[in-house]
């Protein structure tokens, strides 16, 4: 018998002082009702840096590295109330929600020194680099290559779908420096790129939305010095392989959606007839099954461990409802009082339809993660 | 920084009821019932080991003669007692014995049953000189026939209350219409028209039959759909066709990877709203959950049955143990759309600005 997620239920009640703490914060910042639009998408510095300077970022970060200290599910906490609530996180989002955590596994005592202090006090963007134009879901097939020379590496190559890179500091990019080997999963290794060394060309791609949020970045003989090595030379893929835990589990996989949610809500008003109640209802429902899973998740990674089949589970889900969400929405606001829907609900449903096809493709498509569980329930 | 400590604290009971009831429970005892269709018939030697492992006074309190065990290790008995597809009234004696203690309500020995399990079904009280009349047709009693008690929720007209009614097989003033579920178990139609003393009926609010009914149903459904997943995952490893086994087929990979998904959302919820049975508010997350898992049950359920292809529709395989366990108990207690709607209403009444409020809501 394989099953997951079989520990007890896990409480976030004991944490209500920080979701007091953040909530005042938010209701400070962003108001009642707020408007921001795509909450990931949504970069503003000043806001990341407002959250560091509160000690809302780095959250499980040691204080000796410039962290706050409070731990895991403190920091689900805090995460989870910016998404309800739609606040801008994208200048820090990577960062805090895996940079972090990588470089207090894997980074040496300067890299520690230098970043952890940065990304909590929310003064640094970090950009993933994994896609290549020929590598999307097949990451072990990068061709982006580092050679050896003195003092570091020699870095060629490209990175596709990028997000943030051309606004970010850094970026952390999985490339090859090793390909006499036969096993496609060795011979991978990480690096730390500084974004504005000479040879990096950083290109915006439009997408479907009109929006520029994803680049493609050009490394032509770009210099790196030995000390931005991550980790292991050769473990990059088991170093991003134990990342994807962190990057799948979150409230970020099952909230995107949730201020149409609470607009929809809005809309129906007080008294919907029993067949729209019975959608929203249905829609509830679901919210709250998939945060119960993820929360236990959040308990899996607080506790220590590298639940990657079970984080596959929730973004399989997760994105599966978000996708859905919009859906609901603009056939149920069909039935609702014209009046009720404003321009703030329209805006929603219109972003929402234009950018829920990325979610099951962001972060490893619908296919890889039910490949991941497929192997995590011995079929493969 | 939070310290967390995970355990499994069902886990001990869970592997107890397994062993215990086990070795009974084989091939040859399935294969006699099935045969002659008398699954509707309560087994008096497999509810004997049921009542000597304690079961169903498993969450009675000590001074009630039970073990007093907390609702966080009983759902792993319950899950067990599922998972082999126990055809007797376990769990609805566990969990009526659980609630009448609750409620300061003296349960009777023996078994229990617990309605309405129908929502349509509605059951009315009206003051009589002895205390009060209860009357209404509670449709599917689960082993109704057999109840030595039956709690059931009923109204006034102003308040709400869940009673207990004794002595049902001796009572003329109560008439009992044998029925089957989907499953195959006693599902019994029960008229009643009869006294209840002052003392057997509590007014209740927050915690009534159907919530806790619905809870169990989320819990056993969870088990039931993790049992068909380890029949599909067998199989689909042994079946051979165009020369391997089924399991290397992405198509069946993907399919079961689905389900795997569905299953453990339905464990999550499950255990999450049963656990929260006995705070001040469970109703959000048993609706949310027996709406989740049932969803999460159908799926299951048809997954289960297309990688099995020909052979999972046959009375000889035992996928259909689980599945047509699950096709009963989603509608028992309330339904999805039953639960969706009274779900949706609340959080409209409660209003936009409170959905998140409701969503994180931890009660205690």
């Amino acid at each position: 018998m394989v099953a997951f997620l079989t520990e007890d239920p896990v409480s976030l009640a004991p944490l209500a002082d920080v979701r007091a703490d953040i909530r005042s914060f938010l209701r400070e910042q962003l108001g009642d009702r707020p408007t921001t639009v795509g909450s990931w998408e949504g970069f503003d510095r000043s806001f990341s840096e407002a959250l560091g300077a509160r000690g809302f970022l780095g959250m499980a970060v040691p204080k000796s590295y410039g962290g706050s200290e409070k731990g895991v599910l403190e920091r689900y906490v805090v995460v989870e109330e910016l998404l309800a609530h739609g606040a801008p996180v994208a200048a820090h989002w990577v960062a805090d929600r895996q940079i972090a955590p990588m470089l207090m596994r894997v980074g040496t005592e300067a890299q520690k020194q230098y970043y952890l202090p940065r990304i909590s006090r929310g003064e640094l963007c970090f950009a993933i680099g994994m896609s290549e134009p020929d590598s999307g879901s097949d990451l072990a097939s990068v061709r982006t290559r580092a050679t050896p020379v003195d003092g570091g590496w020699r870095l060629n190559g490209r990175k596709i779908w990028s997000s943030n890179a051309q606004r970010a500091d850094y970026m952390v990019a999985t490339v090859r420096t090793d390909s006499d080997t036969d096993d496609r999963h060795a011979g991978l290794t990480q690096l730390l790129l500084d974004l504005n060394a000479p040879g990096i060309g950083i290109s915006p791609i439009r997408n479907l939305a009109g929006d520029e949020h994803f680049n493609e970045v050009v490394f032509e003989d770009v210099f790196v010095e030995s000390d931005r090595l991550v980790g292991n030379v050769g473990d990059g893929w088991n170093q991003v392989v134990s990342e994807l835990a962190f990057e799948r589990s979150g409230p970020d996989r099952f909230l995107s959606t949730f201020r149409l949610v609470t607009e929809l809500v809005r809309v129906l008003g007080e008294t919907p007839d029993a067949g729209h109640a019975a959608s929203i209802g249905a829609l509830v429902a679901r919210i709250w099954s998939i945060r119960s899973m993820s929360v236990q998740v959040a308990g899996l990674l607080a506790d220590g461990h590298m639940p990657n089949t079970e984080a596959a589970l929730v973004k399989d889900l997760g994105t599966a409802l978000e996708q859905e969400t919009p859906e609901v929405a603009r056939l149920l606001a069909t039935a609702a009082d014209p009046s009720a829907r404003d321009a703030l609900f329209e805006e929603f449903l219109r972003y929402d339809i234009l950018h829920t096809p990325s979610f099951s493709i962001r972060g490893g498509t619908r296919e890889v993660m039910r490949g991941i569980i497929a192997r995590g329930v011995g079929l493969r | 920084m939070s310290e967390i400590e995970l355990s499994r604290s069902g886990e001990a009971l869970r592997e107890g009821v397994e062993k215990a009831l086990g070795e009974r429970l084989d091939v040859d005892y399935w294969h006699q019932l099935e045969a002659e269709s008398a699954l509707a018939n309560l087994d008096t030697a497999l509810w004997l080991d049921i009542t000597d492992l304690g079961l169903p006074t498993l969450l009675a309190a000590a001074e009630a003669g039970g073990s007093a065990a907390a609702l966080v290790e009983a759902h792993g008995a319950l899950e067990a007692l599922a998972a082999m597809s126990v055809p007797a009234p376990a769990a609805e004696s566990m969990l009526g014995a659980w609630l009448a203690g609750q409620l300061g309500l003296k349960a009777p020995s023996g078994i229990l049953t617990l309605g309405p399990v129908n929502p349509h079904d509605q059951l009315t009280l009206t003051r009589d000189t002895n205390g009060w009349r209860l009357q209404g047709t509670a449709r599917d009693l689960p082993f109704g026939r057999y109840a030595d008690g039956l709690l059931v929720d009923a109204t006034d007209g102003e308040q709400r209350f869940v009673c207990m009614v004794r002595d049902l097989r001796a009572n003329n003033a109560i008439t009992c219409t044998p029925g089957e579920g989907l499953n195959g178990e006693a599902r019994d139609t029960l008229g009643l028209d009869c006294i209840v003393t002052a003392e057997d009926a509590v007014p209740s609010d927050n915690l009534d039959v159907r919530t806790v009914g619905a809870a169990v149903r989320a819990v056993q459904m969870a088990a039931a759909a993790q049992g068909a997943l380890d029949l599909s995952i067998e199989y689909v490893r042994e079946r051979q066709q165009f020369g391997r086994p089924l399991a290397k087929f992405q198509a069946i990979q993907q399919q079961l990877a689905v389900m795997a998904a569905e299953v453990t959302a339905a464990t999550v919820c499950a255990r999450r709203a049963f656990c929260q049975l006995d705070s001040a508010a469970p109703f959000f997350a048993v609706a949310s959950a027996k709406s989740a898992v049932g969803t999460s049950a159908s799926r299951s359920a048809a997954i289960a049955h297309q990688v099995h292809g020909a052979m999972g529709f046959t009375a000889e395989y035992g996928l259909h143990r689980h599945t047509r366990r699950l096709w009963t108990w989603r509608e028992e207690f309330g339904n999805e759309a039953w639960w969706n709607q009274r779900l949706g209403q609340y959080v409209a009444k409660a209003g936009a600005n409170r959905l998140w409020d409701l969503l994180i809501a931890e009660p205690v």
